[in-house]
């Protein structure tokens, strides 16, 4: 019998689904009605998630971030979130049949995870938590919203290079493309500044010591070095593009080893998972 | 700058090899793990304590040089490029920006196109610079300044952050301390030397508790302190997993516990009583689990057989390590010969804390049971200049990306009855939000009727 949090969350998972299929079709044959109806079902599911993440709140009692369950349902908020901003200042839907089933993939690792309330170990009991967590939910959705953009790049680049209509016709511009990147980075870079630093601050009050070369403590700051290094050679060596997007998606994938990598590969003081 | 993004890249790969390659670990798992070469490659490289070995500060040095010489490199123009900008320019350097328009107008003169500019760019929030030079006018109009010290103060921060480290490094100190309930330490055991560090006011233990929820999984490790210093009481307080205790710059964080011993009441049956104490943890030797008393000449002797911090019975006997439920299974004799040999003693059994058994006559309870706590200590006098770094770096990443510079110059020349106007953003501030602007500017000077050229 699962709560009605997570009934909720289910169902935002299904409607998501239901969206992707949409915006995936209306990749191939464009119609304005599909595309309505597949952003609405998407605001919808984010609606029914939002009331679970809050239900889920009132029960436990601590906002969901302690367990890789929580953690993927608000993940997965905070994608849909980004996404829905990034679509309502381009003005274009495009982005929407990569994100959704990316975060579709996500959503349904966290429908197979049980839900039951988390047992708060002593050592999570600390205000950092919130900031900690939160600022993590938002750096890696915005790194992998990023990452998506970023394969949407190199694809319209080949697709000019081949002078492929198909990709040419659907994809923005790719400056365009390139500028969202990084704005989209720039604020994962900020969120991933301040994770870091909560970080460092919570271990102190917790361990007495700001850091320890811990692998996820380590990994975090692998991952903002990329991203710093992915900013500097814009800035300062004009790359723009096809390089960018390259280094965009190496920072993606530390992103992933600092999230699932770290914590069933290596071990640590932060297996928490 | 290439050094830097080329250090960057190094600093992280390094920083990746320490968590891939075990860090610390001994001989035998090293060469389980990578064979006789691959522990002696390990070996020469440092590898199994990458962040403290020689190339790796090494690399930290060459970044933390690099940030330098580039921190001051930039400090002089960009402290000009707010306070002292240049206004007069040449205009050929303004049609050199990317986005730049240059135009002619019959109607206004240079003088007036300027002073139509100006207040547009004033309502939009732009700081305004005028100038004229011989029948030229400028206008170097700028918003965001402050957004120019952002990178500037991103990399000032990380040098901050290095130097705090530092001198955390050099000057702090870091070990551990164990009390036992009812005692007092003054001194730790360091972590970088054998011998024990002063503290220069000792603290007291009252009590160590933990707390437990419905299904006996712990809520909170609490110790009950006391700090007294010169014979005087301090301050009173709880350390608990993420609240320590801080005293005079020195911090106590909860780390551990165990369970220090028991105290066993003797009641003969003459009504005589006596104490006996048995220690448990590893500084005692193992003979303070016997203990041999004498009551109104006759003497007992108590044997600790064995010992649990949380007895629950039954063949499991102890659930948890946490000292829950201390118990004490009890061997006694008042056979002087036999104290040698195991059957000549008397097994009394589980004696949980307030339990009493009979032997002889002889009524012996679990009086208490002690705990002790360790606790962690660390002094960082780096630590505040760690915190202003921290400080810094978010101010100056906020800055750098949500308060963008934008500049704007404009130059008016009179030349033979007409206006030639320049007018263009320097490459690092043009965004569309500069071209809203630009837009407005230019319908203020009304380019409805002129040539447009770039």
């Amino acid at each position: 019998m699962i709560s009605v949090a997570a009934l909720l969350f289910r169902i935002s998972f299904w409607l998501y689904v239901v969206s992707a299929v949409l915006y995936l079709v209306n990749l191939f044959s464009r119609q304005a009605h599909r595309r309505s109806v597949g952003r609405g079902l998407l605001a919808v599911g984010l609606c029914s998630h939002t009331a679970s993440l809050i239900l889920r709140y009132l029960s436990t009692g601590h906002p969901p971030f302690l367990n890789l369950y929580e953690y993927l349902i608000s993940f997965t908020w905070a994608a849909v979130v980004v996404y829905l901003v990034i679509e309502a200042s381009c003005k274009t839907d495009i982005y929407g049949a990569f994100v959704i089933p990316l975060i579709c993939v996500f959503a349904l690792v966290a429908y197979f995870l049980p839900s039951e309330e988390v047992y708060v170990m002593p050592a999570l009991k600390s205000a950092w938590r919130v900031p900690h967590i939160a600022t993590a939910v938002l750096a890696y959705s915005s790194f992998m919203v990023a990452f998506v953009l970023a394969v949407l790049y190199l694809t319209r680049e080949r697709a000019e290079r081949h002078t492929d209509s198909f990709w040419r016709s659907r994809l923005p511009q790719s400056d365009s493309l390139d500028r969202t990147m990084y704005r989209v980075m720039a604020f994962g870079f900020l969120m991933q500044t301040l994770l870091i630093i909560t970080g460092a601050m919570w271990a102190q009050y917790a361990w007495g010591r700001y850091w320890g070369w811990d692998p996820k403590e380590t990994w975090a700051l692998v991952t903002w070095f990329i991203y710093a290094a992915y900013l500097h050679t814009r800035v300062t060596m004009g790359w723009r593009g096809r390089r960018s997007a390259i280094l965009a998606i190496i920072g993606f994938v530390a992103v992933l080893f600092t999230l699932f990598g770290v914590s069933f590969l290596l071990s640590g003081l932060h297996s928490y998972a | 700058m290439r050094t830097a993004i080329l250090l960057l890249l190094l600093v992280a790969g390094a920083s990746m090899l320490g968590t891939v390659i075990k860090q610390n670990a001994s001989q035998q798992e090293y060469i389980k793990a990578y064979g006789q070469l691959g522990y002696a490659v390990i070996r020469s490289f440092n590898l199994d304590d990458v962040y403290h070995s020689a190339w790796y500060i090494l690399l930290l040095l060459l970044l933390a040089l690099n940030l330098t010489v580039c921190t001051v490199r930039r400090f002089s123009s960009t402290w000009q490029r707010t306070f002292a900008p240049k206004i007069i320019v040449d205009p050929r350097e303004i049609l050199s920006y990317p986005k730049s328009k240059c135009f002619t107008r019959k109607e206004a003169s240079a003088e007036e196109v300027i002073s139509n500019a100006s207040p547009v760019l004033k309502k939009r929030g732009y700081n305004v610079k005028s100038a004229a030079s011989g029948s030229s006018s400028f206008i170097y109009a700028v918003k965001g300044r402050l957004g120019m010290w952002g990178p500037y103060i991103t990399h000032l921060s990380i040098l901050v952050i290095f130097i705090g480290a530092v001198i955390g490094v050099f000057f702090g100190s870091r070990g551990t301390m164990m009390i036992a309930e009812g005692r007092s330490s003054d001194s730790y055991w360091s972590n970088s030397s054998s011998h024990p560090v002063e503290l220069g006011f000792s603290v007291h233990l009252r009590r160590f508790r933990i707390l437990t929820d419905a299904q006996r999984r712990p809520t909170a490790y609490r110790s009950y302190v006391e700090v007294r210093e010169g014979g005087r009481l301090k301050r009173k307080g709880i350390i608990d997993v993420n609240r320590p205790l801080v005293y005079k710059g020195i911090a106590f964080y909860q780390s551990s516990y165990g369970l220090e011993g028991f105290v066993v009441h003797v009641k003969s049956p003459k009504g005589g009583t006596a104490w006996v104490e048995f220690g448990l943890a590893s500084l005692h030797s193992p003979e303070d689990l016997l203990k041999s008393i004498e009551i109104e000449g006759k003497r007992l002797s108590l044997y600790v057989h064995n010992a649990v911090p949380d007895y629950v019975g039954g063949e499991a006997v102890n659930a948890t390590d946490m000292p829950l439920n201390p118990a004490c299974d009890l061997l006694v004799t008042d056979k002087i010969e036999e104290t040698r040999w195991i059957g000549g003693w008397k097994r009394l059994g589980w004696l949980q804390v307030g339990d009493s058994a009979d032997y002889n006559g002889y009524r012996i309870r679990l009086a208490k049971a002690v705990t002790y706590t360790v606790l962690e200590v660390s002094r960082n006098p780096g630590l505040p200049i760690v915190y202003v770094g921290f400080a810094l770096v978010v101010a100056g990443v906020f800055l750098s990306f949500y308060v963008p510079r934008r500049e704007l110059r404009i130059c008016a020349v009179d030349q033979d009855g007409e206006t030639t106007v320049t007018l263009g953003c320097p490459a690092r501030s043009a965004d569309e939000a500069t071209e809203e602007d630009v837009e407005f500017v230019l319908n203020a000077i009304c380019v409805v009727d002129s040539k447009e050229e770039r």
